[in-house]
């Protein structure tokens, strides 16, 4: 069972984080057989923990620490201190992931190759084809126990799916379907089948829904080579004088700052908490932060495109009963540079309920008046999609240290910078208008094209690439500087693609767990 | 509090013989949920509770949403008011800035002219108020749930599985497109 490591013990792999990608790393490592620390900055919930509410939810596992945002992006006027909706839990945002497992296209590992020069915009093609992903794709879906996949059958679709497959239907879109998704529609792997609560952003409290808290960490818990410590907050990774990475600093539950030495150290903080800490790890060696030489540390942060339309139906719809993300239309996902931008965007049913409907419609002070108050009075008329579609990465968008202010440790709190692209107005333009096109052919009196949400889906500020001076790791995510320090979560993205980021950085963490578990073997880490 | 309550009691003096602001340019206010109200202690007086009431009903009117319900956001502000005297004193001026916007009562204005105070307030301290406790409070009271649609937590009525997650009026898609249930 559940393993306890000296903090001398300088032969461990430490893990930061315990989400998709450090929940599924420390898994992978334990499995093998390598001695693993994962150290998690929030405390840990079960299904028996999560509840039904919202506001009450969100309070329980949302990352609130203090950040500062800057830039034209709408979410830093509605949210400024709230760039992100991302979770402070062990399993990290699998807690709160709708569970939409889709693999990246062919093209989308290569865009700088398929969509040539963008201006403004900092395209790379991915050092990784799809074609070497897939074995980890298939992995990857195994594990999570994807849909429509492995002959698992896919979900039922809600009331919502309903309203956009009749949509989808009118409007001549050729696949439209209940998704592929981390929901198990048959009881599988030690969990249940998806009962249709309708929260499962709030965590999946019938346990159905794959998380990394509760599907990965027990596992590698079992193995008796795994310690998870929980409400240890990493605030820096410090090396020995030939630079090579040899331990973390973390303040632990009491406040009390420990040092972990370690073998490895994989940071997985999700894209914000990523790069700080390398920016936050700076020394006279490395005046500018771990694995930075590049100075491209924080930089190409993207967040997806992401909109929303909801739409007021002229019959009644129960959207919130059921899955959250209950179904997707894909037909606009591909590259088609006609539409007047270049990658593409998929379409998904998403549900609020009432009380995060209220704050999410309209954000900010301009959210209120006689149209909002129609929608919210006949919310059970509603019916809803997000659009998760590409945006391109921009130098400009990036994560700093705002030295001005600092956090619960007395460290500086992340400043997250971000601008729309030209490309970016364009799709989400364009994806308005067939959102909005869907729900008109199935019977919309009227609809809201809803700004971003703070980010869910944070990418990029850690890239990998085939050449160092381009990004900060390479195509196993090890850091071009530093040979035992390595990424392991969403920040490794080269760029973003059209698909939810979930199954690619589950995928990653898998390879990278070969290839750590071989390097270890020939002991060149 | 004297102060108040005294204004309260001859604010229903008022009413019982005139039924008082009863009607109002943008409809008529429920003056016995207001009544029920008014009889309890109150940090606030009753036109700085009529012109919240409005305030949120302007900001998110709703045909199911009666007089009763909107009063949960200005009981809300008046247990903060209540507590803090720098809340209650921030109401009083939130709605004497209304008023002298409107060019007398904002409860007098027009819908019209309502509408061009509420654009002219946003992001201002009152204005910011009364929209968090529609969104935060309001919109996060079981019985507005109720008349809204919105059904709360599910878990513990087993969720929706067997409780009309598919029941819309809306064509059934293929068996491809959304599989039978395990339980079917």
């Amino acid at each position: 069972m559940a393993k306890k490591f000296d903090l001398n013990d300088d032969t461990v792999a430490v893990v930061i984080g315990s989400g998709a990608g450090g929940g599924t790393l420390s898994n992978e490592l334990a499995q093998k057989g390598i001695n693993v620390v994962c150290l998690e900055a929030g405390k840990r919930y079960t299904t028996d923990d999560f509840v039904n509410d919202e506001w009450a939810a969100f309070l329980q596992t949302a990352w609130l620490d203090k950040r500062t945002t800057s830039g034209s992006w709408r979410v830093a006027t509605d949210f400024p201190g709230l760039p992100s909706w991302i979770v402070k839990s062990v399993g990290g945002s699998t807690l709160h992931w709708a569970g939409a497992s889709l693999r990246f296209q062919e093209h989308e590992f290569k865009v700088k190759t398929e969509y040539g020069d963008v201006a403004g915009a900092s395209l790379l093609d991915w050092p990784i084809s799809l074609k070497e992903m897939e074995p980890y794709y298939d992995k990857a879906e195994d594990k999570i126990g994807v849909t429509r996949t492995h002959g698992i059958p896919g979900l039922p679709g809600n009331n919502n799916f309903k309203v956009l497959y009749d949509g989808a239907q009118k409007m001549g879109y050729k696949d439209c379907h209940t998704g592929r998704m981390g929901i198990n529609s048959m009881p599988r792997d030690g969990r249940n089948a998806c009962l249709q609560l309708g929260f499962c952003f709030q965590g999946c409290k019938s346990g159905a829904k794959w998380s990394a808290g509760y599907s990965e960490i027990p596992k590698a818990e079992k193995t008796g080579n795994f310690e998870l410590r929980t409400e240890a907050h990493v605030i820096q990774i410090t090396h020995n004088k030939a630079g090579k990475i040899d331990g973390v600093v973390y303040v632990d539950k009491d406040g009390n700052q420990q040092k972990q030495k370690a073998r490895i150290v994989a940071v997985a903080g999700n894209s914000i908490e990523t790069p700080r800490l390398l920016l936050m790890s700076n020394t006279s060696m490395y005046p500018d932060g771990l694995s930075n030489s590049a100075g491209q540390v924080g930089k190409n942060y993207m967040r997806h495109l992401t909109a929303s339309v909801y739409a007021l139906m002229d019959k009644p719809v129960n959207m919130h009963r059921g899955t959250t993300m209950a179904g997707i239309i894909t037909d606009e996902s591909r590259n088609d540079p006609s539409r007047g931008f270049v990658g593409g965007y998929e379409m998904e049913t998403l549900s609020l309920g009432l009380p995060f409907m209220a704050a999410f419609l309209v954000p900010g002070t301009t959210g209120y008046g006689p149209k909002m108050g129609k929608f919210l009075d006949n919310y059970d008329h509603m019916a809803g999609m997000w659009i998760v579609g590409e945006d391109m990465p921009q130098e400009s968008n990036r994560v700093t240290l705002n030295t001005n202010e600092k956090d619960q440790n007395g460290m500086p709190v992340p400043n997250v910078h971000f601008d729309d692209h030209a490309n970016d107005l364009a799709m989400r333009k364009h994806a308005f208008g067939k959102g909005t096109d869907v729900y008109k052919a199935a019977g919309a009196l009227d609809v809201f094209e809803t700004p971003p949400y703070p980010s869910t889906h944070n990418l990029g500020t850690c890239r990998m690439s085939e050449k160092a001076r381009d990004g900060v790791c390479d195509k196993h995510g090890k850091s071009h500087d530093i040979a035992n320090l390595f990424i392991s979560d969403g920040s490794q993205f080269t760029t973003g693609a059209a698909e939810n980021p979930t199954l690619t950085i589950v995928s990653l963490a898998i390879r990278q767990a070969e290839y750590i578990a071989k390097e270890m073997a020939k002991g060149t880490i | 509090m004297t102060n108040s309550n005294i204004s309260r009691r001859s604010f229903l003096k008022k009413a019982g013989k005139t039924s008082g602001f009863v009607v109002l340019a943008g409809g008529v206010v429920q003056l016995t949920s207001f009544n029920a109200w008014a009889a309890k202690k109150s940090a606030i007086d009753n036109h700085v509770a009529k012109t919240m009431l409005l305030v949120g009903k302007d900001m998110f009117p709703g045909k199911r949403f009666s007089d009763d319900l909107y009063m949960i956001a200005v009981d809300s502000l008046d247990g903060k008011a209540s507590k803090d005297e720098s809340v209650k004193s921030a109401l009083a001026d939130g709605v004497a800035a209304f008023d002298k916007a409107a060019g007398g009562k904002y409860i007098d204005a027009s819908s019209k002219k309502r509408m061009k105070v509420l654009k002219s307030m946003e992001g201002e301290g009152f204005f910011n108020t009364m929209r968090g406790e529609m969104v935060n409070v309001f919109f996060n009271n079981p019985r507005v749930w109720a008349v809204a649609g919105w059904e709360g937590a599910s878990y513990d009525k087993g969720g929706y599985y067997l409780r009309g997650f598919q029941d819309a009026d809306w064509p059934q898609p293929s068996e491809d497109a959304s599989p039978k249930g395990w339980w079917e």
